[in-house]
């Protein structure tokens, strides 16, 4: 490899040949050597770029965006050194950071570093790949004051959200495989006081969190998505246009209202969840113009039918829908009896 | 920039003349003159395009003292061949590089263009793109001079650029240390 790199590097050089040894690279403003550090395949690649002469020791930590991916031997630890070296680095714009079965503590060692500096987005992805149910300490969530849009996928660690403190440009925020450790304030961290611009919601594949209450004056996007575990769910958004709740409160066994929903301004509702109009209470939707109930199987045994009334019922709520998303489910019949197979067809009705 | 008010009609007639043309006329600092398309400058240089709009182009040829000849000859065929091409569809690609900023990969004719390119002819244009304000003629040669870098350990890239290495050996070892993991695989 070494050889072959010395060859090219040869080629390169050559023709040139009026070059005479002057360094044109090392010339260019600091500007223009973070705009080719931009193009390089990786932040470690740009970090390399250090060792080149005292010219380049800090050009690297102008870089306005972050990215670690399943580096082998980076940590929490070298990534906040990395976040924290500079003390004249440029504003960061987007960090990215993606662990391999990753404990609470490696994203706990940056994310402090992260949430003072960064002026952008924040991807985390802790992969898993052993699923056995560590009981960890909780990820603790700083702050970010200044993030515009957060995106968390922890791999189910248990998450702490930040007691105080206002995600003043906070416009997007997703929470994937994430632990809420009980009783969490979800709702009171999104909600408007603290979150005042925050457009888009969605937590999707979560577990432990049973209340959550959201009181928005921002909102306009709102996704739950196998929250498993959810009891009661409360929605006061005056501009939300979009609501997708699946599959979070089937497990529905109390005998109180579950859900209150007030949305006016509501375009779009996905709702394929436990709905009883007795326990959830939709309010009144005059712009609403698209409805996708919960699955309605078609064929297969009675014991599987009874979820049919949750379809039924949401769809008697309305007079008239300009889209309507069915899906309807089959059983397939097997030759094997163990084997329950089902396949879905997806009809939509629209009106003119 | 600031059109001199004392030069009077002839001025004013010369400069409505200057509006109807479609190309515009640019001198290099040994003053060499240059035509290039006035829509094509405009587009892809936000100086030309200020400079266009604020009346300060000269007939005559407008005085580029910071760009040689050979890059202001490269520059203007870049622009040249740029309005004449049709742009391939949805080339948009983040995978290849970290940059979040979606970037449109070289078109065929722009790598070409920047491959028949010698070391210096490179930075020249580097630099005279950087004096136009031509966001895209930018990309496209600091994405080439990326992959003159790419794949190779920090001794070969020196060597490449004839970069001098200026650190004391005990410099060097604290930085591999600091930074050790970003050198895991050498």
């Amino acid at each position: 490899m070494a050889q072959r790199g010395g060859e090219l590097a040869a080629k390169a050089a050559k023709p040139s040949g009026d070059a005479a040894g002057e360094d044109r690279l090392s010339a260019l403003p600091d500007d223009l050597l973070v705009l080719i550090l931009l193009h390089l395949d990786d932040t470690a690649e740009a970090i390399r770029t250090s060792y080149f002469s005292r010219r380049w020791r800090r050009v690297w930590t102008l870089l306005p965006v972050l990215r670690f991916d399943l580096l082998p031997e980076v940590n929490g630890v070298a990534i906040r050194r990395i976040l924290d070296a500079p003390e004249e680095a440029a504003p960061l714009r987007w960090i990215s950071v993606t662990t391999l079965d990753a404990g609470p503590e490696s994203a706990a060692a940056w994310l402090p570093v992260a949430a003072r500096r960064l002026s952008g987005e924040l991807n985390y992805h802790n992969l898993r790949v052993k699923m056995n149910d560590r009981d960890d300490e909780d990820l603790q969530l700083p702050c970010f004051e200044k993030a515009t849009t957060i995106k968390l996928d922890i791999g189910f660690l248990g998450l702490a959200l930040p007691p105080h403190g206002i995600f003043g440009r906070l416009t997007e925020l997703f929470l994937w495989r994430v632990r809420f450790r009980s009783p969490s304030d979800l709702g009171g961290v999104v909600s408007s006081p603290r979150c005042p611009c925050l457009k888009k919601l969605e937590v999707s594949n979560s577990r432990g969190l049973q209340d959550l209450s959201i009181h928005s004056e921002s909102l306009v996007r709102l996704k739950l998505e196998v929250v498993r575990g959810l009891r009661h769910l409360t929605i006061m958004a005056p501009i939300l246009q979009k609501l997708g709740v699946v599959r979070c409160i089937l497990a529905h066994d109390s005998t109180e209202s579950v859900a209150n929903i007030s949305a006016p301004q509501l375009v779009d509702l996905d709702w394929k969840d436990f709905y009883d109009p007795q326990y959830v209470h939709l309010g009144d939707f005059e712009e609403l113009q698209q409805v996708a109930p919960f699955y309605f199987v078609a064929y297969g045994p009675p014991d599987i039918r009874d979820k049919n009334q949750y379809c039924l019922s949401l769809l008697q709520r309305f007079q008239a829908l300009y889209c309507l998303h069915l899906t309807l489910m089959y059983r397939q019949v097997s030759a094997h009896p163990s084997v329950v197979e089902y396949c879905s067809c997806k009809l939509q009705f629209a009106t003119s | 920039m600031e059109v001199d008010k004392g030069k009077g009609e002839a001025e004013e007639t010369r400069k409505v003349a200057e509006a109807d043309r479609d190309t515009v006329t640019l001198k290099s600092s040994d003053g060499k003159l240059f035509e290039v398309s006035k829509e094509a400058a405009a587009r892809l240089s936000t100086v030309l395009a200020g400079m266009i709009a604020g009346g300060s182009i000269d007939d005559n040829g407008t005085d580029l003292k910071q760009i040689g000849s050979e890059a202001l000859e490269n520059v203007v065929d870049y622009c040249n061949k740029h309005a004449n091409s049709i742009p391939s569809a949805a080339l948009i690609s983040s995978s290849i590089s970290f940059n979040t900023a979606p970037f449109k990969e070289p078109e065929e004719w722009e790598r070409k263009f920047v491959d028949r390119l010698s070391h210096d002819a490179l930075f020249d244009l580097v630099e005279a793109a950087n004096f136009l304000g031509m966001e895209r003629l930018l990309d496209v040669t600091c994405h080439k001079i990326s992959e003159m870098m790419k794949g190779k350990s920090p001794d070969q890239i020196r060597e490449v650029f004839n970069i001098k290495n200026d650190y004391t050996k005990e410099e060097l070892e604290e930085i591999r240390q600091e930074l050790a993991w970003a050198f895991y695989d050498d």
